[in-house]
């Protein structure tokens, strides 16, 4: 981004480095940390950047970073960064740049959507190159990450090792130290110089959270580039990766009852498993008309396919409104402002379709209520849905229900099943 | 004695300017001041026609060699003599004639709007005026969901007044300049009475899509408004204008359709980039005015199977 508040942000960069120099030259006998600058020398010449160029302008489109794991040439990065070249080689291609400056092509060997992994090759032999571990440390095991944050140069960051996260449907290193934009795919060293983790993303608006992928996912991805060549197209590879997510998901979301939980005269379903977590908020401010109980339930994961579309995650609110003077006319107004708003979801033409909805009364023992269910397709993933459920109680004049339910990236059939569960357990006490 | 024939001069709207008796032919038309009947028209040759009864009686015009010519009109076309019957107009320089008989029969007298009695009674426009502020408030009632202030509920009611004053007077001003009455309050008791059926009909219509959970009547709502829009203009139009009422059904029929053909383009190019809007049945009432049953579970997810292949049909058209 060229213009004046890149180059005064280029300025306060450079002074911020003279600074930190300064600094650690007058400090120079204190030993603030005797372990990360041998791990760097080590590392150094294993490290790269890597850069998604457009091919076109012939200018970088996502920089990353990444490292060699063997001798001839494989390099192991996230699938993020080499998400443009993966699904539009056409317009796409990957270089790495070497610490001294050097730089050449990379050519991308195989991807892991689900870990956010990725691994490339250099068309190089006798590399010198980092070996990987398993991602089990002990709690508050020192770890180096390094990588090139925003563009800065290679650059290693201490910090601290702290267990798998425990809520994660897919397991990932909770790393305490600041991982930055630009040191995606960069290695994650121990003590012994083995890689453990991938750096892959930090919590935004934390202090230090960071997360890695455990080094055996990525060794588990080296053997198989290393053992079968790249798929002809990756976007069946990834579309095949996601069906295979949707698929884990819905047999875990289908093997067991949903869980409910009460809400006032309303049961409504509950999280269905720790990777998603549920909020509660109360509103009831004095001075107004109607009171409301939400809930809201939020996925700890979403896949990364592109910059424009994050998927194959699920997500669902309950809202109870409750009135305290609107009367039966204006309450039903306040329910249809509720429950006909049209979602913010955001979305591109190039990845989904319009939706297509179906509204009635559904009918049970119980009562009816008022259902809609939206759908849309993935354009470029066939077979893969995006399903909104909303649903309304009419059991009350004054109170109801309102509960909506987002399915993203799933197959027609297991989506519709679920979604029908996700309707059935709305229930309520007269 | 020949009988008295009138030689009239006609306006651009079709409307009598100057109406001359004739009382014997032949009699000339012209702009000299010996003729029998004088036109001020410089386009128009000092001895331009002359009126003359043909062999069988007829009434007949005859150019005298006039520079610009006679022309009788729809269609156009030049001619040097020509029957002139009742209703055909002919053109002198840029003069409209018409010639008629005395034995011209005219049709019966139209039923006049302005004078139909009840919206000229001060309590029937009391009675129009407070329905229709009733209507406006109601309307804001419902739909306000936070605490009621009652100034801000009062404010539509004070616009909507402003407005209707300033419609009625467009209308009146109209009137004025083309059929040279203003009937300014014929025209305040239609649009007072538009808004009050537009919201029954459109309360009617949301109703009955709830009720029987059926996006055909709410979209079908669409009919009857039209159709209220498009009589409120028919209203209008017949005081301000001289044309047949005929004419003018098909002229506010062909507007309003016009108007929300355009507008529901608009709304559909619009639409087409929201990619997010979802398109469903969004009326919701109280639960006891539901009518029908609805479906069963599986029923509805059984019907839910027909979106695949519409949403797969939308996959393939881009």
């Amino acid at each position: 981004m060229p213009g004046p508040s890149a180059r005064l942000r280029a300025a306060l960069a450079a002074s911020l480095l003279l600074a930190a120099t300064t600094a650690a030259g007058a400090d120079a006998a204190a030993p603030v940390s005797s372990a990360a600058r041998p791990v760097f020398e080590r590392s150094k010449d294993k490290l790269l950047q890597l850069r998604a160029i457009h091919n076109a302008t012939g200018s970088q489109a996502a920089i990353g970073s990444g490292f060699v794991a063997s001798a001839d040439g494989l390099v192991v990065s996230n699938y993020h960064v080499v998400a443009k070249v993966a699904l539009e080689p056409e317009l796409y291609a990957m270089e790495f740049v070497r610490g001294d400056g050097t730089r050449g092509p990379l050519a991308l060997l195989a991807v892991d959507v689900v870990h956010d992994l990725a691994v490339l090759r250099i068309d190089a032999r006798g590399l010198p190159f980092l070996k990987l571990r398993d991602g089990r440390l002990r709690k508050g095991d020192r770890g180096y990450a390094m990588g090139n944050p925003h563009d800065l140069g290679l650059t290693i960051v201490e910090g601290t090792y702290n267990g798998y996260v425990e809520h994660a449907l897919y397991p990932q290193i909770h790393f305490t130290g600041a991982i930055n934009a630009g040191m995606s795919g960069g290695p994650a060293v121990a003590q012994d110089g083995r890689v453990f983790g991938v750096n892959v993303a930090r919590l935004v608006g934390s202090q230090l959270v960071s997360f890695l992928v455990p080094g055996e996912f990525a060794a588990k991805l080296l053997d198989a580039a290393a053992a079968g060549g790249p798929p002809e197209r990756f976007q069946d590879e990834v579309r095949e990766q996601l069906v295979g997510h949707q698929a884990t998901l819905m047999q875990r979301l289908l093997s067991t009852p949903l869980p409910v939980a009460r809400f006032g005269r309303y049961e409504a379903p509950d999280s269905p498993g720790p990777f998603v977590r549920c909020w509660g908020r109360a509103d009831n401010e004095a001075t107004r008309p109607y009171e409301i109980d939400a809930k809201i339930c939020i996925p700890e994961f979403r896949l990364f396919v592109s910059d424009e579309l994050q998927t194959g995650d699920l997500r669902f609110s309950h809202t109870v409104l409750r009135s305290r003077s609107l009367g039966a006319l204006r309450f039903a107004s306040l329910l249809e402002e509720r429950f006909g708003a049209d979602g913010f979801d955001y979305a591109n033409r190039k990845d989904l379709t319009g939706y297509r909805c179906r509204d009635d009364f559904v009918t049970r023992e119980l009562g009816a209520v008022r259902a809609v269910l939206c759908v849309r397709g993935y354009k470029r993933f066939e077979g893969l849905y995006d399903m909104r459920l909303k649903v309304l109680t009419l059991d009350h004049s004054s109170e109801a229900l309102v509960s909506t339910l987002a399915l993203n990236g799933v197959g027609y059939e297991s989506g519709l099943d679920f979604t029908r569960r996700y309707l059935e357990r709305i229930t309520w006490t007269k | 004695m020949d009988e008295v024939i009138f030689v009239e001069v006609l306006g651009r709207a079709g409307d009598v300017v100057q109406r001359h008796a004739v009382a014997r032919l032949p009699a000339t038309i012209g702009r000299a001041y010996d003729n029998d009947v004088i036109l001020d028209d410089p386009y128009a040759a000092p001895h331009h026609l002359r009126l003359e009864r043909g062999e069988s009686g007829e009434l007949v015009l005859v150019d005298l060699d006039s520079r610009n010519g006679l022309f009788a009109l729809d269609p156009t076309a030049r001619v040097a003599r020509a029957t002139a019957r009742p209703d055909a107009r002919f053109r002198v320089g840029h003069t409209q004639l018409r010639i008629r008989p005395r034995s011209y029969a005219v049709p019966a007298e139209r039923d006049d709007v302005a004078r139909t009695p009840w919206h000229r009674k001060p309590a029937a426009l009391a009675g129009l005026y407070a329905a229709a502020l009733a209507c406006v408030l109601l309307y804001g009632f419902a739909s306000t969901t936070e605490r009621i202030e009652p100034l801000k509920l009062a404010m539509p009611a004070v616009w909507a007044t402003l407005g209707l004053c300033v419609w009625a007077s467009t209308w009146a001003f109209a009137g004025k300049a083309l059929a040279a009455r203003g009937n300014f309050v014929a025209h305040a008791s239609i649009a007072m009475a538009a808004p009050v059926l537009l919201l029954v009909v459109a309360t009617l219509g949301g109703y009955a899509a709830f009720a029987f959970s059926s996006s055909a009547v709410d979209e079908g709502t669409i009919v009857p408004i039209a159709a209220v829009l498009a009589w409120t203009l028919y209203r209008h139009l017949t005081l301000v204008s001289r044309q047949p009422r005929r004419t003018l059904a098909v002229a506010a029929f062909l507007i309003v359709v016009g108007v929300f053909s355009v507008l529901s383009l608009a709304d559909h190019a619009s639409q087409k980039d929201q990619l997010s809007r979802m398109a469903f049945l969004k009326e919701i009432k109280s639960p006891a005015v539901r009518l029908v049953p609805g479906a069963s579970p599986e029923a509805f997810f059984a019907a839910a199977q027909d979106l695949k292949p519409k949403v797969d049909a939308l996959r393939k058209a881009d």
